[in-house]
């Protein structure tokens, strides 16, 4: 199934914007050893979130919140931000993968024990499956495309383009942010993580995309290119004699 | 042979005496004339390819599971309806592209209808005896609009139950008639099942026919009172300068007939519009953000989220928030429109017959509102995608509400005084140069026909 996907038939004329992969800052550098988890714990996170996960004036505890979520902070670049209070979005990841697990096995003992980092296997997601629990479960506040949107309370629900599958059962698991944790089967988890990945190139029939945002792009298309178009034809046949 | 048949017809019919004032007819030549006739060319293009359409699409709210083509669909339950649009996009042979020209189409015909009642708008056409025209003429607009709401909520996707959605709630708000209303028209609480086929009634028979009817009379009415003209030379009020029906003017036309379809044809061969297998059949219990109507509804769904959260009460009766915004802004639109003609003859004082057209920089105050207004609604249309403006400019929604209501204001505001001075100015130059070609001809005539050495230098 997912080499079906994986070959989508791309009919778009116009260039539909491009993605944004940050898949290659998973690699780590095989040749230096990797810095201990207590080491790495200590100079980039217990500064604010204390020793022992306690919390601090400048950050939140951690004790309640699992291995999961660490994970996916860290995975996702929201975590370490550079100044205490920063906005929390979508960068470039500081760690390594290698890194990432010693830090949340140096984290383990104080932090809660559930929800952990969970097992998934997007290909072998059920795609429709997926898709019902998508629109059903995600698309109110991740968009029906997956570009994310923003919320009534000045939330910004993020892009899931860039999102892994391991990202996506983390988030689910363990609801980050403002987001609330669902309870899910790992079969329907699989699944969701399935028809995130296939909305990244979504089988796109009937030309270019305008960007998966729906009437409003579709309505400016009107008025620019089609409206425009009409208006030089008119403008051309009417002046000629 | 085809003289023979002429004459048969002419003895029965007499039509050679119509024909042939027919074809001498004159249409005046300016290319902003063809506005509407561009209008009438989408909305041709919209009965073919809706006809197309009807072979295939299934106005049934049945529930269904789908079995085509589309992977990540496959053995989802949906209604028939959402099922048939589906099937029309990826199992029918150009299927899908028939659906986006008629989509396509839809856009362009609301698009063009307002860009027409823009060039009688400023032009004055709308003066007597032209006022029962305009009428009918905005009739058609909102005829256009109901009928573009009534085909985008056909397929049963998740965007198009929203809308409809929405429409219920707007309709329960209107007081003392609101329930009865929405009860009327769904045939039940929302969402009823009848909704689908009785929208499929109105979108491909009452209001279509509705607009041919209109349309029809639209060209009579036009055809009896005769084309309005610029003012120029050999212009008057009571003449029409231009070209005859044939051939010059039937053979522009049917260019004009094949660039539309061009156009329609590329919009919808190579850009992409309403994705329903990717919005997902609809769920009531279902919502998803970037929702939003075609643009032609935009700016009542943009006055809808404007709107403060606001519910008066009158004599112990409360009027609902979406009463405001969902019927008063459509209401009083519609309402305005429709009495402009007589709003400005009582203003002006002015009830002569008009056949001579203004240019909008002599009429600085009706261009002036003209152009307040249509800022007025370019913002509204603009806050129904409020939550994409906020997303994409990386601002806070209610930052971006707020904006959007001061502009509200202001914008019209500002508009309406630069455009009163800008037309100013473009008369006062020309007044100018007038009044120095006018100098130029009294000192040549001064000089005699040998002085032209000390003529002021023209710029």
């Amino acid at each position: 199934m997912l080499a079906a996907l994986a070959m989508p038939v791309l009919l778009a004329v116009v260039a539909t914007p491009a993605l944004v992969h940050r898949s290659a800052a998973e690699a780590s550098a095989p040749s230096q050893p990797a810095p201990s988890g207590r080491f790495l714990y200590m100079r980039d996170c217990g500064v604010c979130h204390g020793e022992r996960g306690e919390g601090t004036p400048l950050g939140q505890p951690l004790i309640h919140i699992g291995p999961a979520e660490v994970d996916y902070t860290l995975s996702t670049g929201r975590m370490p931000v550079d100044e205490p209070g920063a906005e929390r979005r979508r960068r470039e990841p500081r760690y390594s993968r290698a890194e990432r697990a010693a830090i949340v096995d140096f984290m383990r003992p104080f932090i809660a024990p559930t929800p952990d980092i969970p097992h998934v296997d997007a290909s072998a997601g059920d795609v429709a499956e997926g898709a019902e629990l998508y629109l059903s479960q995600c698309a109110a506040c991740h968009q029906w495309a997956g570009e994310g949107g923003a919320l009534l309370g000045d939330i910004e629900s993020p892009s899931l383009k860039a999102s892994t599958p391991l990202q996506i059962a983390e988030a689910i698991h363990s609801g980050p942010l403002d987001m609330p944790a669902l309870v899910l089967t790992d079969e329907e988890v699989n699944a969701i993580a399935a028809y995130v990945l296939y909305l990244r190139e979504p089988e796109d029939r009937g030309g270019a995309g305008l960007w998966h945002f729906g009437p409003l792009p579709e309505g400016a298309v009107a008025w620019v290119f089609g409206l425009g178009a009409l208006l030089i034809v008119c403008r051309w046949i009417g002046t000629r004699e | 042979m085809p003289h023979r048949l002429g004459r048969w017809m002419d003895e029965r019919l007499g039509t050679t005496k119509f024909g042939r004032s027919a074809l001498n007819k004159v249409f005046p030549d300016h290319w902003s004339f063809i506005l509407g006739e561009v209008a009438m060319y989408c909305l041709v293009i919209l009965i073919l390819t809706g006809v197309f359409l009807t072979f295939f699409f299934d106005p049934s709210t049945e529930e269904v599971v789908y079995e085509g083509s589309y992977e990540p669909l496959r053995g989802v339950h949906m209604t028939a309806a959402y099922r048939s649009v589906v099937e029309l996009s990826w199992d029918i042979r150009a299927g899908l592209v028939m659906r986006q020209i008629h989509h396509w189409a839809a856009l362009l015909l609301a698009a063009t209808v307002v860009v027409h009642l823009c060039r009688v708008f400023f032009t004055g056409a709308f003066r007597r005896p032209r006022e029962i025209n305009w009428m009918v003429g905005v009739t058609l607009l909102v005829l256009v609009v109901g009928n573009g709401f009534t085909g985008y909520s056909l397929p049963d996707d998740l965007l198009s139950g929203t809308g409809l959605h929405i429409a219920y709630a707007v309709i329960l708000s209107i007081p003392f008639l609101g329930p009865w209303m929405a009860f009327l028209l769904f045939g039940g609480e929302f969402p009823a099942e009848a909704i689908i086929s009785r929208l499929y009634v109105m979108h491909i028979l009452l209001i279509p026919a509705a607009i041919i009817g209109l349309l029809a009379a639209h060209l009579a009415i036009l055809w009896r009172q005769k084309h309005t003209q610029f003012p120029g030379p050999r212009r008057r009020e009571n003449n029409v300068v231009g070209s005859y029906l044939w051939p010059s003017y039937a053979a522009k036309s049917l260019g004009l007939f094949f660039f539309v379809s061009a156009v329609l044809a590329a919009l919808g061969g190579l850009a992409q519009i309403n994705p329903v297998w990717l919005y997902g059949p609809f769920r009531p219990d279902i919502v998803t953000t970037a929702a939003q109507p075609d643009w032609y509804v935009g700016w009542l769904e943009g006055a809808l989220r404007l709107f403060p959260a606001w519910e008066p009460s009158v004599f112990g009766v409360t009027l609902p928030n979406a009463f405001f915004p969902g019927v008063l802004v459509p209401g009083l639109t519609f309402g305005l429109l429709y009495a402009w003609p007589f709003l400005e003859a009582k203003v002006t004082g002015d009830r002569q017959e008009h056949h001579l057209l203004d240019r909008a920089r002599d009429r600085p105050v009706r261009t002036a509102i003209g152009a307040a207004v249509l800022s007025f609604y370019l913002v509204l249309t603009l806050a129904g995608g409020q939550d994409i403006i906020a997303q994409k400019l990386n601002l806070s929604i209610s930052g971006v509400v707020w904006t959007l209501r001061a502009l509200l204001v202001v914008l019209p505001l500002g508009v309406a005084l630069l455009t009163r001075h800008v037309c100013q100015d473009l008369a006062g130059e020309e007044r100018l140069e007038h009044e120095k070609e006018e100098a130029r001809r009294m000192l040549l005539a001064g000089d005699g026909a040998g002085g032209g050495h000390n003529l002021p230098a023209g710029n």
